[in-house]
């Protein structure tokens, strides 16, 4: 089923199926963020708590402690389609506010990897199959830290099968270590190897060099579903997709295990995303 | 919008219903060419992120002529519209973490291996080469690309073309080469004569002296879609074509080959993260 109308539509707004309230620390400990993408997977909140560093390949569940454990559609496609934000980035630089709020399906994800190793890394994978977004097109694989990795720069490669169902794809390398590049909750969304546009799955991991560090990193298979500008500190922001996002509704499919990950624009930025709540709606 | 009756039929297109086959589609760029730390920006002059690695993959430094399409590597690669039907792109988010315009175009051909030294006339569109949207040539503009390095001394580059009124063998000057003009993926924009506004195919490209590297460079035909300001580095911006600017949504012709590139305000290779919501009517 789709919306029906403009006044179906309203009423979705008005009488939403669920308002779900959370908060989440953007900050993890003394952890800075930057100008890269960070995970909120095991960042303090309620009622998402925080999420599990995960272990053995697996697909993360709705109800997961790190998921925001919204309800699942009924007899219609349920769709995220509102959103009130009160996003405090408190940088170090007072005029450097704002970044970016990617919420997103967690599609899979495994942990454990090993960031001095330079061999190729099998351990806990390859990634669990997909359970939705099944063909891969349009899933995107990253490397999410969980325990802090090394000071020494470097990069990795995942070998993985791609939209079509080609396997032993062999990704660009993407920087990982270093300085903005190994806190926990750094996210390095991996490009991928020419023509493709998505990822089925990842059977392994390769890093340049030893980031001098074993830490404890992992690979997330994930597929976007709604970004949201963050501007000014202390404002807070009512978001409509339709109508203040361009017409983005996205359908959040049954068993979805939604994460956040953000980009902010300083680097040194503590603070507390508190979002009032996220609105989710069947169609009518 | 064709076909588009109103709000309610936008929303129930958007939502799957009236053959609308909405397709949100997600690109991540890094500031990354060919395995190594892509060219520093120079602000103030356009950076084309063609090559960019990402996901949807990047694109190959531009050879031969080629009519490009959705289905073309570094393309955005949406789905074409069904028959019958056109595609519209109705709204947007984009965060480079370096502020700047950022520029999405629908590539139409690109022709590669053009030589910074010689002084020779290098065709780009042979006799059976031809582009296969916006073939009147309105609106099309003409594009220099520097794949390799070209050299550091500013030259005179002629430029002969078709313009949107079948004229052939027009012809204007563009500056490349020397600082800001000549690393790998910038991109100039050339100037039509007087009078045009539109072209239809690009013949060929004699610079007047050698730039003094050869290094590799492109010419590109592109039809301009939308613009997103981004007024700060790793913020995002939305942008609403549907009641905004330009309102009533852009139309993306089938097999739109669908780039984006960024004239920064800074000169850090910017990472990119853009969200695109396209709907059929």
């Amino acid at each position: 089923m789709s919306i029906t109308n403009y006044a179906a539509f309203k009423s979705m707004l008005r009488y939403p199926n669920e308002r779900l309230r959370f908060n989440k620390d953007f900050q993890n400990g003394s952890t800075a963020l930057g100008p890269h993408f960070d995970s909120l997977w095991t960042r303090a909140g309620s009622p998402a708590g925080v999420g599990a560093t995960p272990g053995a390949a697996a697909v993360p569940s709705r109800t997961i402690a790190g998921a925001l454990a919204q309800r699942n559609g009924g007899a219609n496609p349920l769709r995220l389609i509102g959103a009130k934000l009160a996003a405090e980035l408190t940088p170090t630089n007072s005029v450097a506010d704002g970044g970016i709020l990617v919420i997103a399906d967690r599609l899979s994800h495994q942990g454990g990897l090993d960031a001095t190793l330079t061999t190729e890394q099998t351990t806990n994978l390859p990634t669990a199959a997909l359970t939705r977004y099944t063909t891969g097109a349009g899933v995107m694989a990253a490397l999410e830290v969980y325990t802090l990795i090394g000071v020494t720069n470097t990069t990795a490669t995942i070998k993985y099968t791609n939209q079509a169902g080609t396997a032993n794809q062999v990704s660009p390398a993407a920087s990982i270590g270093a300085s903005g590049l190994r806190a926990v909750g750094t996210f390095v969304v991996m490009p991928l190897a020419s023509g493709d546009s998505g990822v089925r799955s990842v059977a392994s991991v390769t890093l340049a060099a030893s980031t001098g560090t074993v830490g404890n990193f992992g690979v997330t298979l994930f597929r976007p579903l709604l970004a949201i500008p963050l501007q000014l500190r202390y404002r807070t922001q009512i978001c409509n997709p339709f109508e203040g996002l361009g017409g983005f509704l996205p359908e959040i499919l049954d068993d979805t295990c939604l994460m956040m990950f953000v980009m902010a624009r300083n680097n040194d930025v503590t603070g507390v995303l508190d979002v009032g709540s996220l609105h989710f709606s069947e169609d009518r | 919008m064709a076909n588009i009756l109103n709000i309610s039929d936008l929303l129930t297109r958007l939502t799957g219903g009236n053959n609308g086959n909405p397709q949100a589609m997600w690109w991540t760029k890094q500031a990354r060419v060919a395995g190594a730390a892509a060219q520093a920006t120079v602000s103030g002059r356009w950076t084309d992120l063609w090559q960019y690695e990402g996901n949807p993959a990047h694109g190959a430094v531009p050879a031969a002529f080629t009519a490009t399409s959705n289905a073309t590597n570094g393309a955005l690669k949406q789905a074409s519209p069904g028959s019958g039907r056109e595609q519209w792109l109705v709204g947007g988010v984009a965060a480079p973490s370096q502020a700047g315009l950022l520029l999405l175009y629908d590539r139409l051909m690109h022709k590669g291996g053009l030589d910074g030294t010689s002084v020779a006339s290098q065709t780009v569109q042979g006799g059976g080469d031809a582009i296969t949207r916006y073939t009147d040539g309105v609106g099309n503009e003409i594009w220099i690309y520097i794949s390799t390095a070209i050299g550091a001394t500013l030259r005179n580059l002629t430029v002969t073309y078709d313009d949107q009124d079948g004229n052939t063998g027009i012809t204007t000057v563009v500056q490349i080469g020397g600082t800001g003009l000549n690393e790998a993926q910038r991109l100039i924009s050339v100037p039509l004569a007087s009078g045009d506004y539109g072209v239809r195919k690009v013949t060929s490209v004699q610079l007047d002296v050698s730039t003094g590297t050869a290094g590799d460079f492109a010419v590109i035909l592109a039809h301009p879609l939308a613009l997103i300001p981004c007024q700060q580095g790793a913020v995002g911006e939305v942008a609403n074509w549907l009641t905004g600017d330009p309102a009533g949504g852009i139309k993306v012709q089938s097999g739109a080959c669908i780039v984006p590139a960024i004239f920064p305000n800074g000169t850090t290779a910017p990472d990119l993260f853009l969200g695109l919501q396209l709907v059929e009517a």
